[in-house]
C-alpha cells in the first residue's frame, strides 16, 4: 500500500511553485548572457573611439612636428595656452568642407563629423628640457579625450601621444 | 488516509498562469536579445568602417611623410615621388566616384584597401596650393558594406598630412 502511494506521488507532476521556481532560476541564468552581449557591444564601440582618437592625435602631432623648431615651439605653446578645445573647432581642418566639390555633401559630412567627434577634445602640453638642452629640445604631448556615451561629463576616456622635437641645426 | 488533493497535478488556471509567466519571460528575453544583436551588428559594422578609415589614413600618412615632390594633383587624385631609403618611387592615389573606390598604386601594385564601393566621397586638397605644396588636407566619407535590415554605418573624417622629405623650393629654381 505504501509503495503504491509513493509511486502515485512520483507521477503527480510538478506543482506550480516548483515551475515558478524553475522559471525564476531560468530568468536569473539569462542575465549574465544578456550582460555579456552588452559588454561586447560596448567594447566594440570603445575600440572604434580609441582609433578615432589616435588619428586625431597623430594628425595634430604631425602638424606641429612638421614645422621648423622655433615655429613648432611657438605653435605648440599657443595651442597649449588654450587648454582643452573641441576637436571640431580646428579651422585648419574643417575649412576643407568649404571646397566646391564637397558642396553637395557638405551638410551630410558635417552631420557625420558632429556625430563622431562632438565629444572629442584635444589639448597640447609643452614641457621644456632642462639644463643645457633647454634650447635644443622640448617634449610635446597631444592629449585627446572623449566622453563615454553612457556616462556623464565626468566619465571620459583619453589617450596621449608624446614626441620630442629637436632643433634641426644642432 | 492521505487526502487526494496532494497527489494531483496543476489545475487549468495554474497551468495558464505558469504558461503566461513563461511566455512573458521568454518574450522579454527574446526582445532584449534581438536588441543586443542589432546593436552588436551596428557596432561591428561601425568598427569595420573605422578599420577601413584607419587603414587608409595610416597608409596615406606614411606615404605623405616620405613625399619628395608632387607630380599630378586634382580633387580626386594625388600622385607624388616618395623617398624609399635612398631610392625614389612613384605613388598615386586615385578616387573613382562612380565605383566609389579609392585606389593606391605603388611600384605597379594596385590596392583598393579592401574597401571597394565603400568610399562615398574623397577629396585631396594640397595647401597652400599644388605648386607650393606644404601639407595635404583630406576629407572622406565612408560607408559600411553591410547588407540586411537597417541603414549601414557612415563615417566622415577630415585630416591633415605633412611631409618630412619635401624638396626645398629653391631646388626647383623658383
Amino acid at each position: 500500500m505504501t509503495g503504491t502511494m509513493a509511486r502515485r506521488r512520483k507521477r503527480g507532476g510538478m506543482s506550480m511553485i516548483e515551475i515558478l521556481v524553475g522559471l525564476v532560476i531560468f530568468s536569473l541564468a539569462m542575465i549574465p548572457l544578456l550582460s555579456f552581449g552588452f559588454t561586447t557591444t560596448r567594447g566594440t564601440h570603445s575600440v572604434g573611439k580609441h582609433m578615432m582618437a589616435g588619428q586625431l592625435a597623430a594628425s595634430l602631432m604631425d602638424r606641429l612636428l612638421a614645422k621648423p623648431y622655433d615655429e613648432s615651439l611657438a605653435n605648440a605653446k599657443a595651442l597649449a595656452s588654450k587648454g582643452w578645445s573641441d576637436a571640431l573647432s580646428d579651422s585648419l581642418l574643417v575649412s576643407i568642407l568649404d571646397h566646391a566639390s564637397l558642396a553637395a555633401k557638405k551638410s551630410e559630412i558635417e552631420r557625420d563629423l558632429r556625430k563622431s567627434f562632438r565629444f572629442f577634445q584635444t589639448r597640447v602640453i609643452v614641457k621644456n628640457a632642462s639644463g643645457n638642452d633647454a634650447d635644443r629640445m622640448f617634449l610635446l604631448t597631444v592629449e585627446v579625450s572623449w566622453r563615454v556615451d553612457d556616462g556623464s561629463e565626468s566619465s571620459r576616456q583619453s589617450i596621449d601621444l608624446k614626441a620630442v622635437k629637436y632643433r634641426e641645426d644642432q | 488516509m492521505r487526502p487526494h488533493r496532494k497527489k494531483r497535478g496543476m489545475s487549468v488556471i495554474e497551468t495558464l498562469i505558469v504558461a503566461t509567466l513563461a511566455s512573458l519571460v521568454l518574450l522579454a528575453g527574446t526582445l532584449i536579445m534581438s536588441r543586443t544583436t542589432r546593436s552588436f551588428k551596428k557596432g561591428t559594422d561601425m568598427l569595420n568602417t573605422q578599420v577601413l578609415m584607419d587603414t587608409i589614413v595610416e597608409r596615406l600618412r606614411s606615404d605623405v611623410r616620405s613625399l619628395k615632390s608632387l607630380t599630378t594633383v586634382s580633387d580626386t587624385s594625388f600622385s607624388f615621388i616618395a623617398l624609399d631609403g635612398s631610392a625614389e618611387k612613384q605613388i598615386s592615389y586615385e578616387y573613382d566616384a562612380p565605383s566609389k573606390t579609392l585606389t593606391r598604386t605603388a611600384d605597379g601594385k594596385k590596392s583598393d584597401f579592401h574597401g571597394a564601393k565603400q568610399v562615398e566621397s574623397f577629396l585631396f586638397q594640397p595647401l597652400p596650393s599644388g605648386d607650393d605644396f606644404q601639407y595635404l588636407n583630406v576629407a572622406m566619407q565612408l560607408k559600411s558594406d553591410a547588407v540586411g535590415e537597417g541603414a549601414g554605418s557612415q563615417l566622415s573624417l577630415v585630416c591633415q598630412f605633412h611631409s618630412k622629405c619635401l624638396e626645398p623650393i629653391f631646388s626647383f629654381g623658383r
